[in-house]
């Protein structure tokens, strides 16, 4: 039968991304440039008072990991994504992950575009279109989750696109590609939730992509690729097995999955038929130009049905994002699509004028509308004063932005209190899960008394013997009642624990009061 | 003389030995050394030569004069001449025929001294000559004194050639040859197309089609088609050739006391010359007359290379076949192939023979590491500990990483595997001869099987060097060798009894036998891809001209017998198809495995063929090659072994195999500096890890797998002690990450070879580890115990039939 049919259809030339677009030493300078420009960049923020809640959250996860207070593993071991802290402690900083990922990325985009069949100068304009627009400059500036996320989307996406396009498979080019498959997603479920559930859609991309095979093979194929993704999720549920006794508990733990605190009220969470159509919604809005070459593809492939179901893989993990109320109003998730498009423009076969022409439309239209969201303020606070501040636009319009400008410096201030202030020997009681911020500008984990080590609950229960200075959110912070160290000192105190007054204790002093912290020294 | 010359020139350009320009170029010389050419003509070749020499010249020979039922040889005339006389001067007078002339059988025409002496017996009689050869002129002088003329002449008038004279074997065609003006191939054919004449009485119709469509296709001798693909035995075609030829065949005195051999005289020559060459030298038989056996007594080259060593030298030949030659060479040089076999490597480069297994430096090196981890553990008990964690942990991280990177490199290179090696089928003249050694001992009942997957392989069978080493002790198997009555391009070889009786020691001293330009190795047990030998010849081919050997991978027949032959399936797959392409990509060396690695079989004795010392002799080798220079790769093919089915059967192996990493290892980092210089630092540090890291892995692994399970049961926190601080998440790293892709890789091999009942079974393997680790334990007490006892490997466990894919 397969033999019949490829005698009517002769097979179509693979069109497999040919990786000689460009020489070893230009890559090496593209990245050596990117690399130089985005530590430059992320330093002159830092220098700026402006540091990435996530990259605060992992920098300040992977600093106790590392250098303690023991037991550091149990601060570590049951948070989620586990890919990002480890890689935060080995390279010593998120921001070294942060650039070399970043690097990286921006180096795939280059050489995939530069595989592109048009002229030089229609692919300078398109990266250039890639590069400024916001999703894809505020994926790399502040979210690393992403840019790993995007990193290991493209190659998925790549190999699984190899796979379809080579037909009949030649034996050993197409077992290598499925492995290939099988690690890099796993790779994706050490970071984001929503993957766990996205490679059902992968195994249902695989099992049509390889119809033409045996039923064995396609079984066989699904196996290999679930073993690698079933270890990862295995991965996760034995370390919080190890750290916390219980399997699961990334799931409800505070930060986990980079569910950051503080940005609850921004999480939105919708019902299964709202999820698509909010999904597709959102992506027209910021990236039409996924959409557009979605359609493109899809218009002029062979195989229409089977590369839907891959093309439509990242909007499906949008929407299970949305599903499971993992998803925030933020720029920087939809730079993925962006990182994607080279990859998409490789695959346009013969690009005439109108294509160029609606291409470009494509781009400046998802450009034009990115932007007009981000002036908008449809976004979280934190990328719209990364924006603004960016764009040198005045901060004290927008309150939401006011106040996290406000916090930002406040937390810069205590931590430099803190950093003074302490004296050898003398410790510090705080939610590290909560203050993350103010712990990672500290840079010092030594002293501190978290919630994750024994002697914290002895360190609330008598502060005055065990501490010198006690961090706790003020009494107008959004998490206030998820610090456990206010929450147990005001169940002490005041005999509640969501008390909205300002805490004293015997035998500190308040040395530090705003609607957002306290804190207190002995 | 002129005119009878050009006559001459004619003829040859006719039958296509030379073109017009080369026999004018040729005239002036041959002018001059005609008369002595045909002084020299080869008695083998006398007859036709004469007779068409006599017909160029408008004469007639003797055989053709008898033809004539007037023309009778008259004893009487003859006894006017002594014997030593008509011997002298190569005449028999035969008649004085009614023209009144006197009719002469002559060696050689027109020569003035015979003219004298008839002359001074019959004067101003006219003559006749016709031509006669020398061993028809000892006929008749013999027959004529015993009174039995008139039979010699009827034998000879019977025995009167009908075929076209084709000069083989004359000095005129041999100066051509080494002239370079005919090829020795064009020779060749000639001699098989008088050959060919006698055998076509012995061969069916079909096969002399079949025999002239092979020997068309491949190019290949007459009478390497007829004897190895077994339409004659090769001592049928001796004797067949004795016809021609008139030469004894020695093949019955072969082995026996009455042969007469100088001793004295091989050492002239060199055994290698002798065995490609097929020929033995045997005695001197007179003054300047040398008796040499030969397979072929028109193969020039034999005469070239003796008269390098004694030249002017006569030489006499006798028939042998190349058993008969195998036969001699193992009984004149059983010592030196013996002795060679064992301590050659040891004599030419000590420093890279494991006969030593520790050095003094590396003996120094141990006791002082021994010393300072005692002092630490007595005084920094925890951070030595700690330290230890941290180097394995260290180490484990690595190696998983070195591992991931070659094996998605072996996985990517193997996937651009191409055809085009078959181009080779269609040009089997491009074939070299292949040597195959198959040390086989104790292994009687796998013989027929082993012969029957040989004669399978996709190889011109007349171009196939198949040698049987069979040990001198083993008679079960030598017994079941002759009743399997092996094809004709197998040779069994019997390895003197001599210690070490190992593996290596065995090859050694088959190599010494090769006959081919390319060599492998095959287990009796073994069914190699029946493509396997043309795919080693295109790598060879394409490869550079360093390229010293290729490695076939090796999989299992048996797979689905039981665990353990499906985790080594799964183990040997992961090696074979994705870490040594891996290895290869990069430039790495490679640890060859222990069957199927294809050698250039110049190059391979330039290494100095295996260590017998070592029990990996085939891993030492494939380092060795690197080491100096040579170029190490791997081949699209696979071998089918019998997986070991018995766990203890199999840790003796696997015990074997480690201690062999072991041996390999401490060898080639005797020197460390000279081991950087040579190999690169880059391929040092890969073999480190490579063959380091597998010992280390093995040994270090239950260590670290019991503190695991200690903690998971006891949860003790003294044990924090020995994971401070990051040396925990490093250790988790290598628990879950390395475990983890440790599995996932050994899955993806079988995955892409499609043995899909055998993916669950991936999941199993750190129990499969486990085995292993037991293995390097043993093997660690055996190096300091007995290091080169070789833990025979007991084959035929298994209950699969084994099938010829």
């Amino acid at each position: 039968m397969v033999s019949a049919r490829l005698k009517n259809k002769p097979p179509r030339p693979s069109r497999l991304i040919p990786f000689t677009g460009a020489s070893s030493l230009e890559i090496f300078l593209v990245c050596l440039i990117t690399m130089v420009a985005l530590s430059s960049l992320l330093v002159g923020l830092d220098w700026a008072g402006y540091i990435p809640q996530t990259i605060a959250f992992l920098g300040s996860t992977a600093m106790v990991a590392v250098q303690g207070p023991e037991p550091s593993f149990a601060a570590t071991g049951y948070i989620f994504p586990p890919l990002l802290i480890y890689g935060s402690a080995l390279l010593q900083s998120p921001v070294t992950l942060q650039v070399i990922s970043g690097t990286v990325l921006v180096g795939l985009v280059l050489y995939t575009m530069g595989t592109v069949a048009v002229s030089k100068r229609w692919r300078s304009l398109w990266l250039i279109l890639i590069f400024i627009h916001p999703a894809f400059g505020l994926m790399i500036l502040r979210e690393p989750v992403w840019i790993i996320s995007a990193l290991f989307l493209f190659l998925v996406m790549q190999l699984a696109w190899q796979i379809l396009q080579t037909q009949p498979h030649p034996d050993r080019q197409i077992s290598f590609l499925i492995v290939m498959v099988g690690l890099t997603f796993s790779g994706l479920l050490l970071l984001r939730f929503e993957a766990w559930l996205g490679l059902i859609w992968l195994l249902l991309l695989l099992w049509c992509i390889l119809l033409d095979e045996s039923w064995q093979f396609r079984v066989a194929a699904l196996f290999v690729v679930l073993t690698m993704s079933l270890f990862s999720i295995g991965t996760c549920f034995y370390l919080n097995w190890l750290a916390a006794d219980d399997p699961f508990a990334f799931l409800h733990l505070p930060g986990s999955g980079l569910r950051l605190v503080g940005l609850d009220s921004f999480w939105v969470k919708t019902g299964p038929w709202e999820t698509i159509f909010k999904s597709f919604k959102e992506v027209l809005h910021i990236a039409p130009i996924y959409g557009l070459l979605v359609v493109l593809l899809i218009w002029q492939a062979k195989f229409r049905a089977r590369l839907s179901l891959l093309l439509v893989l990242p909007i499906v993990l949008l929407c299970l994002c949305l599903w499971q109320g993992l998803y925030t109003p933020n720029l920087s998730q939809f730079g993925l699509y962006f990182a994607l498009l080279p990859l998409l423009l490789h695959n346009v076969q013969s690009i005439g004028t109108t294509k160029k022409l609606l291409i470009t439309l494509g781009l400046t239209v998802s450009l034009v509308s990115s932007g007009w969201i981000l002036q908008q303020n449809q976004v979280i606070p934190e990328e719209a004063l990364l924006w603004r501040k960016l764009t040198r636009q005045d901060l004290s319009t927008v309150q939401a932005v006011h106040q996290l400008d406000q916090q930002t410096a406040e937390q810069r201030e205590i931590a430099a209190y803190l950093f003074q202030a302490r004296r050898p020997k003398q410790k510090i009681l705080m939610d590290g899960g909560v203050h993350f911020p103010i712990l990672y500008r500290l840079q010092k984990t030594a002293g501190l008394v978290l919630p994750h080590q024994y002697e914290f609950h002895v360190a609330v229960d008598q502060p005055e013997q065990w501490v010198h200075f006690i961090v706790i959110s003020g009494t107008k912070s959004s998490t206030r009642n998820q610090d456990q160290v206010r929450s147990l000192l005001a169940q002490r105190i005041n005999g509640d624990p969501e008390s909205e007054e300002a805490l004293t204790l015997k035998g500190f002093r308040t040395v530090f009061n705003s609607p957002y912290y306290q804190v207190l020294q002995r | 003389m002129k005119n009878r010359l050009t006559q001459l020139g004619i003829f040859f350009i006719s039958q296509g030995y030379i073109s017009a320009g080369q026999w004018q170029l040729l005239q002036r010389v041959l002018e001059q050394t005609l008369a002595q050419n045909l002084d020299q003509l080869d008695p083998t070749s006398h007859q036709q030569f004469s007779q068409l020499i006599a017909q160029r010249l408008h004469e007639q020979s003797i055989s053709g004069w008898l033809q004539e039922p007037e023309h009778i040889v008259d004893e009487q005339l003859a006894q006017q001449f002594t014997v030593q006389q008509l011997l002298k001067l190569e005449i028999f007078p035969c008649q004085l025929n009614l023209e009144g002339q006197l009719v002469v059988a002559v060696v050689q025409f027109n020569q003035s001294r015979v003219k004298q002496a008839l002359e001074a017996i019959w004067p101003n009689v006219p003559l006749r000559q016709v031509a006669i050869a020398n061993h028809q002129l000892l006929a008749l002088i013999i027959g004529q004194r015993l009174g039995k003329t008139a039979q010699v002449c009827e034998q000879i008038r019977q025995r009167s050639p009908t075929q076209p004279f084709q000069g083989i074997g004359s000095p005129i065609i041999k100066a051509l040859i080494q002239s370079g003006y005919i090829s020795n191939q064009i020779y060749q054919d000639q001699v098989d197309r008088q050959v060919w004449q006698i055998l076509q009485d012995q061969l069916q119709p079909s096969e002399i089609r079949e025999i002239k469509r092979l020997q068309t296709l491949s190019g290949s001798p007459l009478r390497d088609i007829i004897t190895r693909l077994g339409y004659l035995s090769d001592q049928r075609y001796q004797t067949q050739l004795n016809q021609f030829t008139k030469l004894p065949i020695i093949s019955k005195l072969v082995g026996t006391d009455f042969l007469n051999v100088d001793v004295s005289l091989l050492k002239n020559f060199d055994t290698q010359d002798m065995m490609d060459q097929h020929f033995f030298p045997l005695a001197w038989v007179g003054n300047d007359v040398l008796q040499v056996v030969v397979r072929n007594p028109y193969h020039s080259e034999i005469e070239s290379i003796i008269h390098r060593t004694f030249p002017q030298v006569a030489i006499t030949k006798v028939l042998g076949t190349e058993s008969d030659i195998t036969s001699l060479l193992a009984q004149y040089f059983r010592k030196d192939f013996s002795d060679g076999a064992i301590y050659q490597l040891l004599r030419r480069a000590p420093h890279e023979s494991a006969a030593r297994v520790f050095t003094l430096p590396q003996l120094m090196v141990l006791y002082a590491l021994a010393l300072i981890s005692l002092w630490l553990l007595f005084n920094h008990f925890w951070t030595a500990l700690a330290t230890l964690m941290v180097i394995l942990n260290l180490f484990f991280i690595i190696s998983i990483g070195f591992k991931l990177i070659l094996s998605i490199q072996g996985l990517r290179k193997n996937r651009r595997g191409n055809d085009k090696w078959k181009t080779l089928n269609s040009r089997p003249k491009a074939l070299p001869i292949y040597t195959i050694l198959v040390p086989v001992y104790n292994e009687p009942e796998v013989i027929p099987i082993l012969l029957e997957a040989l004669g399978q392989l996709d190889y011109p069978h007349e171009k196939l060097d198949v040698l049987l080493l069979l040990e001198e002790n083993d008679k079960a198997t030598r017994d079941a060798c002759r009743m399997a009555d092996p094809p004709g391009f197998v040779r069994q070889i019997i390895i003197p009894n001599s210690h070490p009786k190992t593996k290596p020691k065995a090859c050694n001293y088959g190599l010494a036998f090769a006959r081919g330009e390319y060599l492998t190795i095959y287990d009796a047990e073994d069914i190699p891809d029946p493509d396997q030998l043309l795919k080693s010849v295109w790598a060879f081919q394409q490869g550079p001209p360093n390229l010293a050997c290729v490695q076939a991978a090796l999989n299992y027949f048996n797979r689905e017998e039981n665990f353990l032959t499906r985790m080594f399936t799964l183990e040997y797959s992961y090696w074979f198809d994705c870490l040594l392409p891996g290895l290869e990509s990069f430039h790495f060396p490679i640890p060859l495995g222990g069957t199927s690695n294809h050698f250039r079989t110049a190059l391979l004795r330039q290494l100095g063929g295996w260590d017998p010392f070592n029990v990996t002799e085939d891993a030492d080798l494939g380092i060795r090659a690197s080491q100096r220079g040579f170029v190490v790769g791997v081949i699209n093919s696979t071998t089918y072994e019998e997986a070991n089915c018995a766990t203890k059967n199999w840790i003796r192996q696997r015990s074997r195999w480690i201690k062999g990493y072991m041996q390999t290892w401490l060898v080639h980092n005797r020197d460390p500096w000279r081991s950087i210089r040579t190999l690169g630092i880059k391929n040092w540090l890969a073999y480190q890890f490579f063959i380091g890291g597998t010992i280390v892995s093995f040994l270090s692994s239950p260590l670290l797998w019991l503190i695991y399970f200690y903690w998971l049961i006891t949860r003790d926190t003294w044990l924090v002690y020995l994971f401070p601080s990051w040396t925990l998440y490093l250790s988790l790293v290598c628990l879950l990450l390395g475990n983890s892709l440790g599995i996932y890789l050994n899955m993806t091999a079988v995955f892409r070879r499609r043995y899909f009942k055998l993916l669950p079974y991936a999941l199993l393997n750190p129990i499969y580890w486990q085995l292993h680790s037991m293995a390097a334990y043993m093997a660690l007490w055996q190096l300091f115990t007995k290091p080169f006892y070789w833990e025979k490997t007991q084959h035929g466990l298994s209950k699969v039939k084994k099938q010829t894919t």
